[in-house]
């Protein structure tokens, strides 16, 4: 097992380094991030635009400005954003407050689509499952901007009126200079965590839920269910010991995948809750061509990607005993 | 069993997690008007939605030269003049106890300091931070980082006597806007002795900046927000209320929903339609649109053999109908919205003309006399020609602009009309400002220029030969002498006479086409009051200090 993470990180490797090389070529090439400051009014200087050139290395050809990058990344050293802010830090930052938006998340449209999956399989075609079915399929369709308004319209800002009292939040990740007792910063924190946590929530879920349906399906038919009932074991013994265990394998490998790609960032959540998260950054790297700051989320969301990819290969064998003593 | 055994704790987890936010939260809203500066109430705290974090915290580096800084420092450095909502200027009577014209030549200024002003460290407001401030942006050192060096550039010496207090300041080449320079100033003692000094020494820990304004930065979280609160060493006026809160929402689709859940109290953003329209119903809201000093434009391509044509630009600019572009985009915002007519003074500002005569109406039959009258010929499908050549130009702006994009459309079904024909070539801002305006890789371009208080030194680089914002190459030797003229004109009414001298002939030779000042959009919880748009660069936050809560 050991030998075989090895390996599987190994071969990432050149992976990380040829896709890092596509994106700094695609990056550096899409325009000047200098542009905002050659349109103002009155021109910047030509002197200040050279020493702003200078400091960005804008004035190196592409291959130098490359190996600057990626000797500096292998130290652990990120360089700087056009904007003068270390990039380290800023992801650093910026990593924290997605974790913070999908952990929640994405146990929430786990334990929603486990459970509304194996019920809709267990009771097929009976009104429960077209009632899951339906749900499944509405928030699978749904444009996550559509479901957001539609959280902040009717669920906070309605909730928070018939109440008198502030309870959800529609931007941000917390109250301005937090204060109070642990508790109450808690929850500040939840308040402004259950929107985008449903929304996120709510449409990972909707896949999941139709991947557990139809692999509890199939479970449900196999020979060594019948032959656990014929033995005389109990219905509710078969369900979870044999059938659920088993259903849950598959749906590991795609949560566990899943999950990488949304540390990446949820792009269209983090914006429409205005939360400074990766995804945030990612829009606001290529917009500011800032090379740097893509470079470096890039090369943080595939590591996480090949983490988890990884993570999902052992979560296999906890689960599946023919591999773990294979 | 285990799995189970965690899903019951998954499930406990986020029970806590739904109970703890019922715990959360405070109240909001309040009614009233926003008439009455008498009835006030000291203290609270203000929310504003900032749709930018600042970059830095020294707003005359190139890098922090933005609106994103600016709007947070403005009332913590000092400035020795303000802009007012009138679009003039006026000194900061806390600050200063004059600043005068006492020679004309050489031009000299005198400024007297008040003699309590200093800043929160303890270290007076003297001579020393006009000096400092001037090395720095007069661009004699090629590795200091300065956003413009106008007007600095010209001066030949600053000093101080009178203990630091009054600082005289001699010019060597005359310079009409004058009161544009010394405001904000970074602290010159404080500055000095960071490490990265002018360039970069004031990008963190901004609540150690010391502040010389009614307000200092107490606090600031990357990626979140910022605060100000009051300065309690400010010698001045104080401010009304206790702190502003500059909470960082990039997204200004999302403020009117903040705005009404009262978790915003004040929003600024560049304003959208659908946006406007939603906080128009909010009960406890007021709001204000303004026409402020940025308007958008048209550049032609002087370097395009067939625009370098006066009469393909005349033509283009008769044919042009601005009322319609008018119509389809800032008229949906507010009625009060009009064409404009002058490139130099605009709409809001008194010394305005309407030079455009008879230019931009949509004639098209005289459109089409002037190419016929220059030797072109309509062909069959529709596009005149010369010489073989079809009238056909790129249209740029960046792209993603709604109302930019928008108003290329409506050239392009204009310009058919009369035989030009447009292809629309837009690219996004980076690419639109960094590569094709500098490198003149346009024909047609759309944009805006953001004025400011000072049109007349702020428009050179825009129309004489050379200048860095003359994107289009136009040169004409009668405008160069007429701005050499009007930044050495320290009478202002003369500056402003040969300033709209020079817009005639702006329109004459059909430089450009102006179209439109653009709107701004002001909307704040009506518990507040005191607060108005200020539509130059310093927009409402120059205002800050009147900020206050309803009693």
């Amino acid at each position: 097992m050991v030998s075989f993470i090895i390996r599987r990180l190994l071969i990432s490797i050149p992976v990380l380094v040829l896709s890092s090389v596509l994106v700094f070529l695609l990056v550096a090439n899409s325009g000047d991030p200098l542009g905002d400051l050659k349109g103002r009014n009155p021109p910047v200087p030509k002197q200040v635009l050279d020493l702003r050139r200078h400091e960005l290395n804008l004035d190196k050809p592409l291959p130098a400005r490359y190996w600057i990058w990626i000797t500096g990344f292998v130290r652990g050293d990120m360089g700087t954003a056009v904007n003068g802010r270390e990039v380290r830090t800023l992801l650093g930052e910026r990593l924290v407050v997605t974790m913070r938006m999908i952990i929640l998340a994405t146990l929430l449209a786990l334990v929603l689509a486990i459970l509304t999956g194996v019920i809709s399989a267990v009771r097929q075609y009976h009104i429960t499952d077209y009632t899951f079915t339906f749900a499944g399929f509405l928030f699978l369709s749904m444009p996550v901007f559509w479901l957001a308004a539609l959280l902040k319209e009717y669920v906070a800002i309605k909730f928070n009126q018939a109440f008198g009292h502030r309870v959800f939040y529609t931007v941000g990740a917390e109250t301005p200079n937090l204060t109070g007792s642990l508790v109450y910063r808690l929850g500040d924190y939840a308040g402004h965590l259950v929107l985008p946590m449903l929304t996120l929530a709510l449409i990972s879920y909707a896949a999941w839920s139709r991947y557990q349906r139809s692999t509890m399906l199939d479970v449900l038919s196999s020979d060594y269910i019948r032959l656990a009932r014929a033995k005389g074991l109990s219905r509710s013994r078969v369900m979870v010991r044999h059938a659920l265990r088993n259903a849950l394998i598959p749906i590991a490998t795609v949560v566990a995948i899943d999950t990488g790609t949304l540390f990446g960032g949820a792009v269209l959540t983090e914006r429409v809750f205005s939360w400074q998260g990766m995804g945030s950054l990612l829009v606001q790297g290529i917009s500011q061509v800032d090379v740097n700051v893509v470079l470096a989320w890039l090369m943080v969301s595939a590591i996480i990607i090949i983490l988890f990819n990884l993570a999902a290969d052992i979560l296999y064998a906890f689960l599946d005993p023919r591999i773990r003593y294979g | 069993m285990k799995n189970l055994r965690s899903l019951r704790w998954i499930v406990l987890i986020l029970g806590l997690a739904l109970i703890a936010a019922a715990c959360g939260g405070g109240g909001g809203g309040g009614g009233g008007n926003n008439s009455s500066s008498n009835n006030i109430k000291q203290g609270g705290t203000l929310n504003y939605a900032a749709d930018q974090e600042p970059t830095g915290f020294n707003p005359l580096t190139s890098k922090d030269n933005g609106t994103s800084v600016l709007w947070v420092v403005n009332r913590v450095y000092p400035s020795v003049f303000h802009s007012k909502p009138d679009y003039t200027v006026e000194l900061d009577s806390d600050l200063m106890q004059s600043a005068d014209l006492t020679s004309q030549d050489p031009q000299t200024i005198t400024y007297k300091i008040k003699p309590d002003a200093a800043w929160s460290d303890g270290t007076p407001f003297n001579a020393d931070d006009f000096v400092y401030n001037w090395q720095n942006q007069n661009g004699s050192n090629p590795k200091i980082d300065a956003a413009t060096t106008a007007g600095y550039k010209d001066i030949k010496s600053v000093t101080g006597s009178d203990n630091g207090k009054t600082v005289t300041v001699v010019f060597k080449n005359k310079f009409s806007d004058w009161k544009s320079l010394f405001g904000p100033m970074v602290p010159a003692h404080f500055t000095k002795a960071q490490k990265g000094g002018w360039n970069t020494g004031l990008d963190k820990n901004p609540q150690n900046i010391p502040s010389a304004g009614p307000f200092k930065v107490e606090s600031y979280t990357q990626g979140q927000s910022l605060t100000l609160s009051k300065n309690a060493k400010y010698w001045g006026k104080p401010a009304n209320l206790d702190k502003i809160v500059y909470r960082f929402l990039p997204e200004s689709v999302t403020q009117p929903a903040a705005l009404q859940n009262n978790e915003v109290d004040l929003i600024y953003p560049q304003p959208q339609l659908d946006q406007v329209q939603q906080v128009q119903q909010l009960p406890d809201v007021q709001y204000q649109i303004n026409f402020g000093l940025s308007f958008e434009h048209f550049d032609f391509n002087f370097k395009n053999p067939q625009l370098a044509d006066l009469k393909v630009r005349q033509a283009i600019a008769t044919g042009l109908n601005r009322q319609e572009l008018l119509d389809r985009t800032v008229k949906q915002f507010s009625s009060k919205a009009t064409v404009l007519g002058n490139r130099i003074w605009l709409s809001g500002q008194k010394q305005y003309q309407d030079h455009s005569g008879n230019f931009g109406k949509g004639d098209v039959a005289a459109a089409k006399q002037l190419l016929e009258g220059d030797g072109y010929t309509l062909g069959s499908d529709g596009i005149y020609s010369k010489g073989g050549k079809k009238l056909s130009f790129r249209f740029s702006t960046t792209a993603g602009n709604q109302l930019r994009e928008t108003q290329g459309v409506l050239l392009q079904s204009q310009m058919k009309q009369i035989g030009i024909d447009i292809k629309i070539a837009n690219a996004p801002s980076t690419k639109f400002f960094g590569d094709m305006l500098p490198n003149g890789n346009f024909d047609i371009a759309d944009f805006a220029w953001v004025g400011t208080p000072f049109p007349v030194s702020s428009s050179v680089d825009i129309y004489r030969t050379g200048g860095g914002g003359n994107y289009g190459k136009y040169t004409n030797p009668q405008v160069d002498q007429l701005f050499d003229q009007a930044t050495a004109e320290l009478d202002p009414n003369k500056a402003a006479d040969l300033a709209n001298q020079i817009d005639q002939i702006l329109w004459t030779d059909m430089a450009t086409i102006p179209l439109y000042t653009k709107p701004t959009f002001l909307a704040w919880r009506n518990t507040f009051t005191n607060i108005t748009d200020v539509a130059t660069n310093e927009g409402p936050f120059v205002q800050e200090p009147l900020w206050a809560q309803k009693a």
